[in-house]
């Protein structure tokens, strides 16, 4: 049997040890020197990388892909219209929002330039296990350097789902209740998660969450999708009357719980800066060990012989960093410049936590 | 060839001396600048032809290791593990095993399941092994695997390691997934000189994450140094392994399937003086500790543990084995010139299953 178990609890006591004394640093400090090495590799792709703000504030890193100003970068870090775009030479210019790829994570901006020195991307195949490998940002030095973890590769199993991670959970499995088709009734609830601490019990069937009737259980998700870790929501719940077929609706204040509080596996993933939330659910990604910050992701991935092996998607875990190989990259380029996939809705600031 | 000795002078010296290299067709390197990557060098590399030679190395030990490597599922858990000898023996760690004598599941680089079970475990130095029971793959293309041979890591000896010496990291974060052979990691190690050899766990900064515990530390030539064991959660350039050496030192009992030094779930809460000679002297009490909430008193001596002599601080865990949390035991302890009877119920919390993880 080829197919891998789709869940798997993880020999998880890749125990937590106690706060150990802190690493001491190398002689010459560990790989920080490394960056300065990639200098002169990584020179090209630099001028083709953009810093993004959003509301100005460091959202992501870009490639710019069209001389007259076509950049690409990571969308699920776009949240709102306000987006401008920096270079190293120290020009700025306001962009707007032209088209969203979801199964890349993809976004195309467009400013207003001329003749922008622009990326040109390398095969996936050049990006073998063990090559050195930079994340450039708008500064002379890249921001990171890794290697190569694993080539081009799709994504199976949990790893392959399309979800923003850094939402909030309300911690309970679900399924669909045997009487009505369309409910979607409450198997168990995590134990000292949000909706447990709230008094949801297994056999609740959800009626309404933040203020939306339940409609099926892919719903559910997509409701939940905004908010964060600490929101609090209405949630209202049917319940069945002590020993009797009838049932009542009760109504909970539930505070939403970070993605940790549902298994142990995921504390594993904290540290180093913490991780994209839109991490999973791409065509293909390249896996390096580069430490990069989720804000710094978007921009190349580029080798000692300055090749732009893909563009990073997402810091994925404590030891990976994913990048979207070129074969993958170009098909849906020209798909956004061509207007297949438009723009998502997006405000003219950043929402405020919500508060129903 | 430049000797290994140029390596560490610096980068304008090194430059120097390959241009003072007298022409000639068998002395002049394909590239201007092709360095050699001293594989014990405790620096990092000062240019990018160093950079490339440490590349060379790496990649060699990537894919010397594919097959060696290998993921390891155990009821629900899943970690990693290296072959070390044709007849499939697979060192991991004590946490992914759990018990001698399990059913266990290896996953192949390829994504091959095969079968075998647990074999013996140290709990405290989290040391494990197991070993393959089904013949290789019949599409195996290892040396050796038409006549039932496994391929072999060549294990290292972690004693002669040096502090800040480069190391590759190969396992299964994650659990194994399908199609990703083990991904490749590099990094250094951070454990003092002094203290290999000495200290239970080797420190390195290449990132290891859950799944990846039992999984194979290499050294630049490819022998295995380490086992996967533990990470610092909140420190990403802490993580750790067991020395390979810990595991010859047991060797034997390993192959045997016993079961040494379970560890415990019960806490007592006691800091032990570990300077001291003269038996488990207390030297701080834990707040809120089993012990802190008994009669205990810093400067105590423990004498016996529920009818077991205590000579010194280090017998204890292996008393405290086989207890556990919750469970009432009687000390028998010296303070001053009294000998008092002091009863603790103790602390800890008994382990539980992990979850399945929720979709929402």
């Amino acid at each position: 049997m080829k197919t891998l178990l789709s869940i798997l609890a993880l020999a998880s006591a890749l125990a937590f040890a106690q706060v150990v004394a802190a690493a001491e640093t190398a002689p010459d400090k560990g790989k920080k020197l490394l960056p300065k090495l990639f200098e002169s590799a990584v020179a090209d792709a630099v001028d083709a990388t953009a810093r993004i703000q959003v509301d100005g504030k460091d959202a992501s890193l870009g490639a710019v892909v069209g001389k007259t100003g076509f950049i690409l970068t990571k969308g699920s870090e776009l949240r709102s219209s306000t987006i401008t775009v920096k270079f190293r030479d120290g020009t700025s210019y306001d962009a707007t929002y032209v088209g969203y790829h979801k199964p890349t994570d993809l976004a195309l901006l467009k400013i207003d330039a001329e003749d922008l020195a622009t990326v040109k991307f390398a095969s996936a195949k050049l990006a073998e296990p063990g090559n050195w490998v930079a994340a450039t940002g708008i500064n002379s030095e890249p921001v990171s350097v890794g290697i190569i973890s694993a080539s081009a590769r799709k994504l199976f199993g949990l790893e392959s789902i399309i979800e923003n991670a850094n939402k909030g959970y309300i911690g309970i499995m679900f399924g669909i209740s045997p009487k009505e088709k369309d409910e979607v009734s409450v198997t168990e609830v995590v134990p000292k998660a949000a909706a447990a601490k709230a008094g949801i019990k297994a056999g609740d069937v959800l009626v309404e969450v933040a203020g939306e009737k339940v409609r099926n259980r892919d719903h559910l998700p997509e409701i939940l999708d905004l908010y964060k870790p600490g929101d609090k929501i209405v949630v209202k719940v049917k319940r069945k009357l002590k020993d009797e077929e009838e049932t009542e609706v009760l109504t909970f204040t539930v505070t939403l719980s970070p993605r940790s509080d549902m298994s142990k596996d995921d504390l594993a993933n904290g540290g180093g800066g913490g991780l994209s939330g839109r991490r999973s659910g791409f065509p293909q990604i390249i896996q390096h060990d580069t430490i990069l910050l989720p804000k710094d992701c978007g921009g190349p991935l580029v080798d000692l012989d300055g090749r732009v092996v893909g563009l990073n998607i997402a810091r994925a875990g404590r030891v990976e960093t994913w990048a979207l190989p070129a074969d993958v990259i170009a098909p849906v380029l020209k798909e956004l410049q061509d207007g297949k996939h438009p723009a998502p809705k997006l405000p003219k600031v950043s929402s405020k936590p919500l508060d129903k | 060839m430049i000797s290994q000795r140029a390596g560490r002078m610096s980068g304008i010296a090194l430059a120097a001396i390959l241009f003072a290299i007298p022409a000639s067709a068998a002395d002049i390197p394909k590239v201007a600048g092709t360095a050699q990557w001293d594989i014990a060098r405790i620096t990092s590399p000062e240019s990018v032809a160093e950079m490339k030679a440490l590349q060379t190395l790496v990649k060699q030990v990537n894919k010397q290791s594919l097959s060696t490597t290998v993921g390891l599922l155990i009821g629900n858990a899943a970690g990693s593990g290296v072959i070390v000898s044709e007849d499939g023996l697979v060192l991991t760690a004590a946490h992914v095993v759990g018990k001698p004598r399990q059913p266990v599941i290896f996953v192949l680089s390829d994504g091959t399941f095969v079968k075998g079970e647990s074999l013996g475990i140290n709990r405290l130095a989290d040391s494990g092994m197991a070993r393959i029971i089904d013949p290789p793959p019949k599409n195996a293309t290892w040396p050796g695997a038409k006549e039932g041979k496994w391929p072999v890591a060549e294990m290292g000896k972690s004693a002669a390691l040096k502090q800040y010496q480069w190391v590759v990291s190969m396992g299964h974060p994650g659990g194994p997934k399908q199609d990703r052979p083990p991904p490749v990691r590099t990094g250094r190690l951070n454990t003092k000189n002094e203290d290999v050899g000495k200290i239970a766990l080797l420190m390195t900064d290449c990132t290891l994450v859950s799944g990846d515990s039992g999984g194979p530390l290499f050294d630049l030539s490819g022998k295995v140094i380490g086992i996967h064991s533990q990470i610092n959660l909140f420190l990403i350039e802490s993580n750790m392994h067991v020395p390979i050496d810990k595991f010859r030192a047991e060797w034997d009992r390993l192959i045997r399937g016993d079961s040494i030094g379970k560890k415990s779930d019960a806490i007592l809460g006691i800091k032990f003086d570990d300077k001291t000679k003269n038996g488990a002297v207390v030297a701080e009490l834990i707040e809120t500790s089993a012990a802190a909430k008994a009669d205990l008193a810093v400067g105590d001596v423990i004498l016996k543990f529920n009818g077991n002599v205590v000579k010194a601080a280090t017998d204890i865990p292996e008393i405290l084995s086989s207890y556990e949390p919750d469970e009432k035991v009687k000390l028998v302890i010296r303070r001053g010139e009294e000998t008092l009877g002091v009863e603790i119920k103790l602390g800890g919390t008994k382990p539980t299953r992990p979850n399945r993880r929720p979709n929402n």
